[in-house]
C-alpha cells in the first residue's frame, strides 16, 4: 500500500502524480512499489472473481414468477418468469418484432419480441397459439399506464400446446367451448381476406355455421392454401370470442386441412339447380327481378324463364362493383358463386365483384311521382318536376320535388354532388329531369341519381 | 392552485432537494428518484404526478450542476464526469478548486442557454433523425467502440531497454483498455439479462454496476493515497474569457446533446467524442465543456421525454418517471423548458455558494475521512436497493473500476458495461453469449 503522503508525489519534481509509476509531468521514475503491484494484482482478482462469482450466481439463481396483478413500477427491467394462456393470436410487425397476450388469471400483459427474438422463433417454430399455456422469461418494461414483457433469450419460451377437447359440427360449438381447443369440420363460405393480410370465413353445415378467423402470422408461418367459398375444410383452433360473436382460431398451419376442393359446374338453367349443387359453383343468368338491399348485402332475385333464384352479393362487392347503380329490376345479369342454403332456400353467394356481371341494362321508365310505390325498390325511374325545397345535411343533398301528381325526395350523396355541375342552381321553383334508382330509406322513398349526368335542369 | 405556480413550487422544491442530495459525495440523484418509484402508489395518492415531473426536473438540473462540487474537491466521478476528474485535481491542487468549480458550473450554466434556445427546434429535428437514426444504431455503437480504443494511446513513458520490453510497454495499457471494456461489458451483459439483485428493485439493476466502476475506486484510492487537499482560494472572479467559454460550450453541448438523444451512449462518451471533434485544449475550456456537456446530457435527455411528438426515453430520470408518469402536451414541453431555465439559474447560484463552504470544509476534514464517508454511504444506497447481491456486483465492478484506473487506461472503457450488452443485442447475438454463459 501507499506509505504516506510522499509516495504520491513525484520526488523528482515534487507535484502530485498519485499511484503512476512514471510522473506525466517531467518523466522521472518512481521506484515500483510492491504495494502497487499488490493492488493491481487484488483488482484483478476481485473483478475475475467477483465476475465468476456473479456469473455462477446468475446460472443458478431462479428467476422469480410474477403474476400480472404484482407487478410495481420498481420491478421495471425486472427479469421474470410469467406463465399463462395466449389470448391473443401473435402479430408480427413491419420492424420485425412480434407479440402476443397472455392472460394468467390475475390479468393480461403483452409478450414482445424484438427483431432478433422474433426472428429466431419464428425459425425455431417456436411460435405460440391462442389457447396455447406459455412459461415465459424475460424483461418487464413498466410505462406509466402500459406494461410488457420483452423476450430476451427465445429459448426461455416454453408453449404446451392443449389437447382438443373434441371434434364437432359448427352448430355444435357454443359458448360452453369457450377457452377450448376443438376441431370443426365444414364447407367454407363468405371467404375474405382482412386488410391486416389475416382470412375470414364461416364453416358451415346444413346445421348452423361457426366463423373462423386465420391470423396472419400463418402466412408467414408457411400457410399457403388458396380457400375459397364452397372449400371443404377441417380446422383445429381455440374458441374465443370475437365482439360478441363465437370463433375459432386455427394456430398453426398444420391446423387447418383442406378435405376437398370446391366442384365448379358451369352455366346452368336456373330449373337445374336443386340442393345437390349445394357446395358447387355454379353459374347462372337472367333477369332481375327484384332487389333488396340490406346492411350486409343485396339481394337480387334472377329469373331466366325456367325458374327464379336468389343471388346474395355480399355489400363489401356490391359497393364495388362499378354499375352498382344498374342493379335493378329489368336489367339482365349474369351471377357465379357458391350454391348455398338460406332460409331453406338455395341462394348464389357472389363472392368476387367480376362474378357479377351486367349483361344489358336496365330499362328506364318516365313516370308521374304518384304511380311510384314501395313495391318498385330498386327499378330505375325518370321524373321531370319541380324542386320544393332544397336540404342541405352533412352526407348529402335532398330535393324535394313535386311534378303535380305527389311529392318524392332525391337524394344526392356528397361525392356524386361534387361532380355536378349546376349543383349551385338547384333551388326551389327549378325544373328538374332525374334519372334515380328507387331507395327506400326510413320508410320514405328516395330517388338517387346514378351519375352527375343523371340530373340536369328543364327550366 | 393554477397549475404553473404549481409547478414553479415544485421545482423549485426539487431544485432545492437536488441541491443538497448532489453534495452528498458519490450520491446519485437517480439513487434518490428511486425512492419516488417505491412509493408511486403513495405519493399519487397525495400529489398529482405531474407535478412530480416538475419536482424531477429541478432534481435532475440540480444534481447537472452542484454534484460537480464533490467530483471536483473530492475526485469522486459518475459516468459524465469520468473526464473532469484530471484537470480539477490540478486546480484543486493548486488551491483553485472553487475556480475549477464555477468553470464547470459556467459550462452548465451554457448548456441551460442551449437547451432553451434549442428546444423549438428540437421538436422538429429529433423526430424525423431517431426515425432515421433507428436502422443505423448498431454501426454507429460499433464504430464509437473503435474509435474509442482505436485513439486510447500508451500512458508509459519510459523506454524499457528490451524490444520486447518496449513492445509490451507500448501494448500495456490499451491491452488493459480492452480487457477492461471486455469485463465490464460482461458484468453489464448479465446484469441486463440475468440480474442477481432483487427483481423488486429492478429499476435500480445498474445502481452497483456504476457505483462500483466509478464511485469506488476512486473512493478507495482516495483512502489509500492520503492526498492532503491544500487550503483553498476563493476567488472573486474567474479566470476565462467569453472566446474560451464559447470554446468550451459548444463543445459541451454537441457532446451533451448527442449523448442525451443516442441510446446507451452516456455524457462521457458524449465529451470524449465532442471533444475530439472540435480539438478542445487548454484546461479552461475543457472543464467548461465538462460542464455544458454534462447538464446538456442529464437534463437534455430528461427533457426528450417532454417531446410530445417523440416520447423518447433516455437517461435514468425518464426511464423512472415513465413509470409513473408520461408528459402529453405541447404545454407541458415548454413549461419544462422554462422550469429548466429556472432552475439552472438557482442551481447556479446555489452552486457558488455551495462551492465556496465545500472550499472551506475541504482543507479542515480529512479527505481520506471524507472519502471513506462517502464510501459508506455508497455501500448503504448499494444495500438498501440491491441487497448482498447488489453489494457483489458492486464489488466486482469496483475490481475492474480499479483496474481502469491502476493500470491508466480511460476510465470510458468501462462504459462497455452499456455498450457491449446494446452492440449484442443490436447484432442479435445476446443470444448465443448468453447460452455460452449458461444464462
Amino acid at each position: 500500500m501507499y506509505a504516506g503522503d510522499s509516495e504520491a508525489i513525484c520526488p523528482s519534481c515534487g507535484r502530485y502524480i498519485g499511484p503512476r509509476d512514471v510522473c506525466p509531468y517531467c518523466g522521472a521514475r518512481v521506484k515500483r512499489r510492491l504495494s502497487v503491484r499488490l493492488l493491481k494484482i487484488a483488482a484483478v482478482i476481485l473483478a475475475v472473481v467477483g465476475l465468476l462469482t456473479v456469473r455462477f450466481v446468475a446460472v443458478y439463481i431462479q428467476t422469480p414468477v410474477v403474476k400480472v396483478s404484482e407487478i410495481k413500477p420498481s420491478m421495471n427491467y425486472a427479469h421474470i418468469k410469467m406463465t399463462g394462456i395466449v389470448t391473443r393470436y401473435p402479430s408480427l410487425y413491419s420492424d420485425g418484432s412480434l407479440s402476443f397476450w397472455i392472460d394468467d388469471g390475475t390479468g393480461e400483459i403483452m409478450v414482445k419480441a424484438y427483431r432478433f427474438e422474433a426472428q429466431e422463433l419464428l425459425q425455431s417454430g417456436s411460435i405460440p397459439a391462442m389457447g396455447d399455456r406459455v412459461e415465459v422469461e424475460g424483461s418487464i418494461r413498466i410505462r406509466e399506464d402500459f406494461q410488457y414483457l420483452v423476450i430476451d433469450l427465445p429459448s426461455k419460451l416454453v408453449i404446451v400446446k392443449p389437447n382438443i377437447s373434441g371434434s364437432y359440427s359448427p352448430a355444435e360449438i357454443g359458448l360452453e367451448h369457450l377457452g377450448l381447443k376443438v376441431e370443426v369440420v365444414g364447407t367454407a363460405s363468405g371467404v375474405r381476406e382482412t386488410s391486416s393480410g389475416g382470412i375470414i370465413l364461416y364453416l358451415e353445415d346444413v346445421g348452423g355455421s361457426i366463423q373462423v378467423y386465420i391470423p396472419p402470422i400463418l402466412r408467414v408461418l408457411g400457410f399457403n392454401e388458396t380457400i375459397m367459398d364452397g372449400v371443404r375444410l377441417k380446422v383445429v383452433g381455440y374458441v374465443s370470442l370475437y365482439q360478441g360473436e363465437l370463433e375459432v382460431v386455427p394456430g398453426m398451419p398444420q391446423e387447418i386441412e383442406v378435405l376437398s376442393q370446391v366442384f365448379e359446374y358451369g352455366r346452368v338453367s336456373i330449373a337445374m339447380v336443386n340442393e345437390s349443387l349445394v357446395g358447387s359453383i355454379i353459374e347462372v343468368e337472367g333477369e332481375i327481378v327484384e332487389v333488396r338491399t340490406y346492411s350486409s348485402g343485396t339481394l337480387v332475385k334472377l329469373d331466366d324463364g325456367t325458374g327464379t333464384l336468389d343471388v346474395w352479393i355480399p355489400v363489401e362487392i356490391y359497393s364495388e362493383h362499378p354499375k352498382v347503380a344498374m342493379i335493378a329490376p329489368t336489367a339482365k345479369a349474369r351471377a357465379k358463386g357458391l350454391l348455398a342454403v338460406y332460409k331453406d332456400k338455395l341462394e348464389i353467394k357472389v363472392s368476387r365483384v367480376e362474378d357479377f356481371q351486367l349483361l344489358e341494362e336496365p330499362a328506364i321508365e318516365i313516370t308521374s311521382i304518384a304511380s311510384i310505390t314501395e313495391s318498385d325498390e330498386g327499378r330505375l325511374f325518370m321524373i321531370q318536376a319541380e324542386i320544393t325545397d332544397v336540404v342541405q345535411l352533412s352526407a348529402g343533398l335532398k330535393l324535394l320535388v313535386s311534378d303535380g301528381t305527389g311529392t318524392i325526395a332525391v337524394w344526392i350523396w356528397n361525392d356524386l354532388l361534387e361532380q355536378i355541375t349546376i349543383a349551385d342552381q338547384f333551388k326551389p321553383g327549378v325544373r328538374i329531369r332525374v334519372i334515380g334508382q328507387l331507395v327506400i330509406y326510413k320508410g320514405t322513398l328516395e330517388l338517387q341519381p346514378l351519375s352527375p349526368e343523371s340530373i340536369e335542369i328543364i327550366g | 392552485m393554477p397549475d404553473f405556480m404549481a409547478y414553479v413550487l415544485f421545482t423549485l422544491l426539487g431544485t432545492l432537494i437536488g441541491s443538497i442530495l448532489s453534495l452528498i459525495p458519490s450520491l446519485h440523484v437517480y439513487n434518490v428518484l428511486g425512492i419516488l418509484v417505491m412509493f408511486s402508489e403513495t405519493i399519487a395518492v397525495h400529489v398529482s404526478l405531474d407535478r412530480i415531473a416538475f419536482m424531477l426536473i429541478g432534481m435532475v438540473v440540480a444534481y447537472g450542476f452542484l454534484n460537480t462540487l464533490s467530483t471536483v474537491y473530492i475526485g469522486a466521478p459518475d459516468d459524465s464526469t469520468i473526464f473532469v476528474v484530471f484537470p480539477s485535481q490540478k486546480y484543486l491542487l493548486v488551491r483553485r478548486g472553487h475556480e475549477a468549480a464555477l468553470l464547470v458550473g459556467i459550462g452548465g450554466l451554457a448548456g441551460i442557454a442551449f437547451l432553451v434556445a434549442f428546444s423549438p427546434l428540437a421538436v422538429r429535428i429529433f423526430p424525423p433523425l431517431r426515425q432515421l437514426l433507428s436502422e443505423h444504431l448498431l454501426w454507429i455503437l460499433v464504430a464509437i467502440t473503435i474509435y474509442m480504443f482505436m485513439t486510447e494511446f500508451p500512458r508509459e513513458t519510459d523506454r524499457p531497454r528490451t524490444r520486447k520490453g518496449r513492445l509490451w510497454e507500448a501494448w500495456r495499457s490499451l491491452i488493459m483498455g480492452w480487457i477492461v471494456f471486455g469485463l465490464s461489458g460482461l458484468l453489464g451483459f448479465i446484469t441486463f439479462n440475468k440480474p442477481i439483485t432483487p427483481f423488486q428493485n429492478a429499476f435500480q439493476n445498474l445502481l452497483p454496476v456504476f457505483i462500483g466502476l466509478f464511485a469506488i475506486p476512486w473512493m478507495l484510492l482516495n483512502i489509500i493515497s492520503r492526498v492532503k487537499v491544500p487550503e483553498q482560494y476563493v476567488a472573486e472572479s474567474v479566470d476565462v474569457d467569453p472566446v474560451e467559454i464559447f470554446r468550451g460550450a459548444s463543445a459541451g453541448c454537441l457532446g451533451g446533446i448527442f449523448a442525451a438523444f443516442f441510446p446507451m451512449v452516456t455524457g462521457g462518451i458524449g465529451a470524449f467524442l465532442a471533444g475530439h471533434a472540435t480539438a478542445q485544449r487548454g484546461d479552461r475550456p475543457f472543464l467548461i465543456s465538462q460542464g455544458a456537456n454534462r447538464v446538456v446530457y442529464y437534463v437534455g435527455s430528461f427533457l426528450l421525454l417532454f417531446v410530445p411528438t417523440l416520447h423518447l426515453t433516455r437517461g435514468g430520470a425518464a426511464w423512472i418517471l415513465t413509470t409513473m408518469y408520461q408528459p402529453k402536451t405541447w404545454q407541458e414541453y415548454y413549461t419544462a423548458v422554462a422550469m429548466i431555465a429556472l432552475s439552472g439559474g438557482i442551481s447556479f447560484i446555489i452552486l457558488v455558494y455551495a462551492s465556496k463552504l465545500y472550499a472551506r470544509l475541504v482543507s479542515r476534514v480529512s479527505y481520506r475521512k471524507l472519502s471513506a464517508l462517502g464510501l459508506a454511504a455508497v455501500i448503504v444506497i448499494v444495500l438498501i436497493f440491491t441487497g448482498p447481491a447488489g453489494l457483489l456486483v458492486a464489488m466486482t465492478a469496483a475490481g475492474i473500476g480499479l483496474m481502469a484506473n491502476l493500470f491508466h487506461t480511460r476510465r470510458m472503457n468501462l462504459l462497455g458495461c452499456l455498450l457491449l450488452p446494446m452492440i449484442l443485442d443490436l447484432s442479435g447475438y445476446t443470444g448465443t453469449l448468453a447460452n455460452l454463459l449458461g444464462l
